[in-house]
């Protein structure tokens, strides 16, 4: 509300006074009252204390303050002056509580405007310690849930198997009998002649074989050991085994699984290429190559111009492994597949030496955020 | 396995194929070929070029000028001041590179311009075996007729392609280029041909009357199979074979070692050559060592034997060491007349033992240890006594020895095209399997759908219908699947359990407190124990060993984190990092016995590890607190510490009455012990405690809607009084109805209390009813019970 406006209103209300049939004493008083109050309401405009706004209200407003006193005379005055006095008085109590929400409420706004301005900061700073307060898992733990994620939604349980195991369930269980290469003691860790820690998650497929009936939908993660170290090579590495058993399922499958897989994994553009293999436990058994997650298939660094990276081995269960885990491979048939999970980590995000997984450096750990 | 095509060529023909069609063509079938080696690539710019003239230098006494001819004219200077017009030598033009990777540039020698240089053969990586006089050190002199201006690989046949093909274990067949031809003919659909020196066995029993063999240990030999030829010539062997064999790798010797070398790469059978007169007694017995046997092998190095190793013995000594090495005294002479071949087939596992515990490998056990069919011994016997014949240097005596007990019998697999779409998922055409097992030397027919291979005594990998799908597919094509995906099968979800659901879970929570994951390794050194501080008889020690580890430091399985993580901590501190919080849920191996006769008990243990300037015992405590919390479990800590933890600042911690962890400041000592020179914590907690116990949300609460009353004391207490049962004692007091919390917000000692043996605790009490509004009066008489009951049991007053 405008001064000008605020000073008509005024005048208005002292002519009310004036031209009531009041006695002068009390006309003189309302007025003298009045004028001082918007004087005082004037002034309050130009505080900046919030204690003035509060310690104005009680002196005017409050149990004993002017305003409240007018209604007062209202009771005291004579019976046939009581409508007009109350007529008066109340316009008078209302014009200055109008005014003085309008000023409290002028005086919060610029009050918040103030605090505002006081409290800015620069949004762009931070505070080392908050930044830095969040951790991160590390690139093989995120590969291996975003891999079971993809497994777990096509319908494949997640099961687990010991990492020290017995040799019947890492090799003749899975057709690799006692005088074939690959249990050559430079291949696999011996704790003694039928112990050792596991070659690979494949174990996990007899020991799910041996226990649960088809159909059998299932992928294993873990641990896995074999005595080699370099660039591409690590003594302890991680693999995702997969193992299907059901009737009817056959190699085309397989590649549909591992096509969903692919997509899902790296891209949708992702394709996928069969390569014949061989694994014990497999027959046929396929290295299985997916399109360049880097180049799409061009030919890049990391594939070495071929368009093709190297990332699962993959088969047909072999009915000779069916046999000794008592399931009757006359009436089913499976696929099975590995996925080296250092290799996959490696892959996706660019990492040059396998050895740097387990560095432990918080530099390399906190770039997987 | 090194493949070179001239050699492939003897046995298919594969002219108008390029090397890089044909490399496809094999990854194709299931051969990888890491490498396409064009050997003419080693050395560049390199003609064969005549001596036209030769003049001396204006300038050096030392030195001639030649005008040669190659592809041009030219002048060459050099110091070979013998050589003379006519001569055919290698010359090194302008930019040549030489096996050195030395580029050659002509340039002014003595104030003559100098075209290039001429070569001896060790500039191009060539030796005796390759060519005459290449051993020596000077300009090669190239026989007469050699073609002239051409590049010397070339002109001396030296031109030829390698490829480098992996074998996978099943293929033991493919071993040798004979089992590679075999491949190509079927993927390139060209027939396959035996060199004309696969001759037939001799016949008759001539060689009874010279040579008994006896068998004593067939079930380490399944196959010993010999013949021998007379009136040998020993010389040395034509520049093909000794190129062939130096390419592979192998030194020629003389024609009949180069023999049985020459039918290793080529048939993949590692044979051996005995001069008939070193076989005392007439006699050769195949049987296991005697204990302490003695053998020097052609080595020149004494091996003593034990019954584990497979000997090839004459009527008095061993001769050779089975599938590994002959013996230094029964191989052939320069004065041998009298040959017996070898082609055995030795068990993969006894000669794999064998070289292992010999500390000795050869050619031929490397190739026995892939283990080998019963095809080959024929085949490598043909071979040997044909090129003995085929090159004139002796003549067959009639009739072989072949100790053979269990004959191989023809398999027979029967299958309809059906069987193979079962396995498959996509049908193949019942001509296109015909064709396809027929090209692979599977001869297979078919009458009324019903398909039967004959499978050959080479193939002993294909032992089912499976195999033959594979053969199939791998021939078919894996490129003709559909592209479409589509998975047939049962309906059935896929089940996380709540341990794996709940390990995520804690995974997570460990990240939100700032925590980075690390990856160590399930084994650690022995010494570990010792950094850690650990008393002789602790049950950590008893760990199980590896009987082959890569090296001491990883030749135990953990049992216990706390190695792997301070070592984690370890190389952040000692690299700089300001701080850090690490953590990894992993396993520990607790022996059932030792030595280990069962699986052990697999524990996954919750690891915490940390560093740095914000970090004290209470900042750690409480990321375990708040994880306890998360998973809703009731834990209590209890002073306590293991070996490597500071003694008055590592908390045990306990769950439903049993130890579950422990969490504290890692001793100076054990610090020291991994390099750590910080402050360092550590927490290890019983991770499938954690999975198993963690519960649910369960149940919702409705909240007081009454106003709480805050009440603060300042105690004054025995210094060793914990927090814990100034809580307890309160607690006891007040009951839990009316008091909803209590917190400790301040604990102080020092100087200022006055009191020696002090300390000063500030209490927080939270006091709110369910039902009413409380009032003062009530939390005054329930703050005085407290305060008796603390003066009473604890000696605690108010300050």
């Amino acid at each position: 509300m405008s001064n000008d406006k605020l000073k008509q209103l005024f005048e208005e209300r002292v002519r009310a006074i004036e031209e009531s049939p009041l006695s002068d004493d009390v006309k003189d008083l309302l007025i003298g009252r009045s004028m001082k109050v918007i004087k005082e309401l004037g002034e309050l405009k130009e505080k900046t204390d919030r204690r003035d706004v509060d310690d104005f209200r009680v002196r005017h407003f409050g149990k004993s303050g002017d305003i409240t006193e007018f209604t007062k005379l209202i009771a005291k005055a004579p019976p046939e002056f009581k409508r007009t006095m109350g007529a008066i008085v109340n316009g008078i109590r209302t014009f200055f509580e109008g005014m003085f929400i309008d000023v409290e409420k002028e005086f919060s706004e610029r009050e918040h405007a103030r605090k505002i301005k006081e409290e800015s900061l620069d949004v762009t700073l931070s505070r080392p310690t908050l930044k830095e307060e969040i951790g991160a898992l590390n690139p093989i733990s995120i590969v291996k849930n975003d891999i079971v994620s993809i497994f777990a939604g096509m319908g494949f349980s997640v099961v687990d198997g010991p990492e020290i195991e017995y040799t019947k369930y890492n090799f003749e269980l899975l057709n690799i009998p006692e005088d074939h290469p690959a249990r050559d003691p430079g291949d696999s860790f011996y704790i003694n002649t039928e112990i050792l820690l596991r070659t690979q998650t494949s174990c996990v497929q007899a020991r799910t074989m041996l226990t649960d009936k088809p159909p059998i939908r299932v992928v294993c993660p873990g641990k896995v050991y074999r005595p080699d170290e370099d660039a591409t090579h690590s003594p302890m590495f991680h693999q995702i085994e997969g193992l299907v058993v059901d009737e009817h399922v056959t190699l085309k499958d397989l590649k549909a699984v591992l096509e969903q897989f692919a997509k899902k994994f790296f891209s949708e553009s992702t394709r996928v290429r069969f390569r014949p293999s061989f694994f014990p436990f497999t027959e046929p058994s396929v290295e299985v190559d997916l399109s360049c997650a880097m180049c799409g298939g061009k030919g890049c660094r990391l594939c070495k111009g071929t368009g093709w990276l190297e990332l699962l081995g993959a088969g047909v269960v072999n009915p000779a492994v069916f046999d000794m885990c008592g399931i009757d491979s006359s009436k089913y048939s499976g696929f099975a597949f590995g996925v080296g999970l250092e290799r996959a980590a490696m892959v996706k995000y660019g990492i040059p030496d396998m050895r740097l997984l387990f560095d432990n450096d918080r530099r390399i750990l906190s770039q997987f955020k | 396995m090194l493949v070179p095509v001239k050699w492939l060529n003897d046995f298919v023909d594969t002219t108008g194929i390029s090397p890089e069609e044909l490399a496809d063509k094999l990854v194709s079938a299931g051969f990888e070929v890491e490498e396409i080696i064009d050997l003419s690539k080693d050395v560049t710019g390199v003609l064969t070029a005549e001596i036209t003239a030769v003049e001396k230098h204006p300038n050096a006494d030392k030195l001639i000028v030649c005008s040669v001819t190659a592809d041009g004219e030219y002048t060459v200077v050099t110091n070979n001041s013998w050589l003379k017009p006519g001569d055919i030598v290698p010359f090194a033009k302008d930019g040549a590179r030489l096996h050195s990777g030395t580029v050659i540039h002509k340039g002014e020698l003595r104030g003559v311009l100098s075209d290039g240089m001429f070569t001896g053969g060790k500039e191009l990586n060539l030796s005796e075996a390759d060519v005459n006089g290449a051993g020596e050190d000077k300009v090669l002199v190239l026989p007469k007729g050699t073609p002239i201006g051409v590049d010397y690989h070339k002109a001396l046949g030296l031109d030829d392609i390698v490829l480098d093909v992996g074998i996978t274990a099943n293929r033991i067949d493919a071993n040798g280029i004979l089992g590679i031809a075999r491949e190509v003919a079927a993927v390139t659909g060209r027939e396959l041909k035996l060199p004309k020196d696969y001759i037939e066995l001799p016949e008759g029993d001539e060689i009874n009357g010279k040579l008994e063999i006896v068998n004593e240990a067939p079930d380490l030999c399944f196959r010993y199979f010999a013949a021998m030829v007379t009136d040998v010539k020993i010389v040395e062997s034509p520049t093909f074979i000794k190129r062939r064999l130096k390419a592979a790798g192998l030194r020629p010797i003389n024609n009949i070692v180069d023999i049985t070398n020459y039918i290793l790469l080529e048939v993949g059978q590692p044979m051996h050559a005995f001069d008939l007169k070193t076989i005392k007694g007439g006699k050769i017995i195949v049987r296991r060592a005697k204990e302490n046997e003695k053998i020097i092998a052609l080595d020149g190095k004494e091996y003593t034997l034990s019954p584990e190793n497979l000997a090839i013995c004459n009527a008095v000594e061993p001769m050779a060491i089975a599938g590994v090495m002959g013996g230094a005294g029964y191989s052939i002479f320069d004065d041998t007349t009298e040959v017996v071949f070898e082609s055995a087939g030795f068990k993969r596992d006894s000669v794999r033992r064998t070289s292992r515990s010999l500390g000795l490998s050869s050619d031929s056990s490397q190739r026995f240890s892939k283990g080998i069919d019963r095809y080959s011994q024929m085949m490598g016997l043909k071979k040997a006594v044909g090129m003995v014949v085929e090159n004139g240097w002796g003549k067959l005596v009639g009739g072989t020895i072949d100790c053979y007990p269990e004959p191989v019998t023809e398999k027979k697999i029967t299958f309809t095209a059906a069987d193979i779409e079962n396995i498959l998922g996509i049908a193949v055409p019942e001509k296109d399997i015909l064709r396809i097992l027929n090209s692979l030397s599977i001869p297979t027919t078919s009458e009324n759908g019903r398909m039967s291979s004959s499978v050959p005594g080479f193939r002993e990998d294909i032992e089912g219908v499976n195999d033959i799908a594979e053969e199939v597919i791998r021939m078919y094509g894996y490129d003709s699947f559909p592209q479409e995906s589509k998975m047939y099968g049962a309906l059935i979800p896929g089940i996380v359990t709540k341990e794996q659901q709940n390990a995520k879970k804690i995974a997570s929570f460990m990240v939100g407190s700032g925590a980075f994951e690390t990856l160590t390794y399930s084994f650690i050194t022995p010494k570990a124990f010792d950094m850690l501080g650990l008393e002789e008889d602790a049950d950590e020690r008893r760990a199980i060993k590896l009987t082959n580890p890569l090296g001491e430091d990883y030749s135990v399985m953990r049992t216990s984190m706390a190695h792997s993580m301070l070592k984690a901590l370890a190389t952040n501190v000692i690299r700089r990092n300001k701080a850090a919080r690490l953590f990894e849920i992993a396993k520990v191996f607790i022996p059932k016995s030792l030595p280990v006769t069962e699986l052990p008990e697999e524990r996954q243990i919750l690891a915490f590890a940390a560093f740095g300037p914000t970090e004290d015992f209470y900042s750690v405590k409480a990321v375990l607190e708040s994880l306890f919390d998360y998973l809703r479990i009731e834990v209590d800590f209890e002073a306590g510490a293991p070996s490597h933890m500071h003694p008055t600042r590592t908390a045990y911690i306990y769950a439903e009455g049993k130890r579950i962890g422990y969490v504290g400041e890692v001793s100076d000592t054990a610090a020291a012990a991994y390099g750590i020179d910080k402050r360092a914590y550590l927490a290890e907690v019983d991770a499938d405690y954690l999975e198993k116990n963690a519960s649910e949300y369960s149940g919702f609460k409705v909240i007081s809607k009454y106003p709480a009353i805050e009440r603060d004391l300042a105690l004054v207490t025995d210094e060793d009084i914990e927090a814990k049962k100034i809580i307890q004692a309160i607690k006891e007091a007040a009951g839990s109805e009316l008091l909803t919390d209590i917190s400790i917000f301040d604990v102080f000692q020092g100087a200022n209390l006055k009191l020696i043996g002090k300390k000063s605790v500030a209490v927080r009490l939270t006091f709110r009813s369910n039902e009413r509004t409380l009032v003062d009066d009530e939390v005054v008489r329930l703050i005085d019970s407290i305060l008796e009951k603390l003066q009473n049991s604890l000696g605690i007053k108010l300050r």
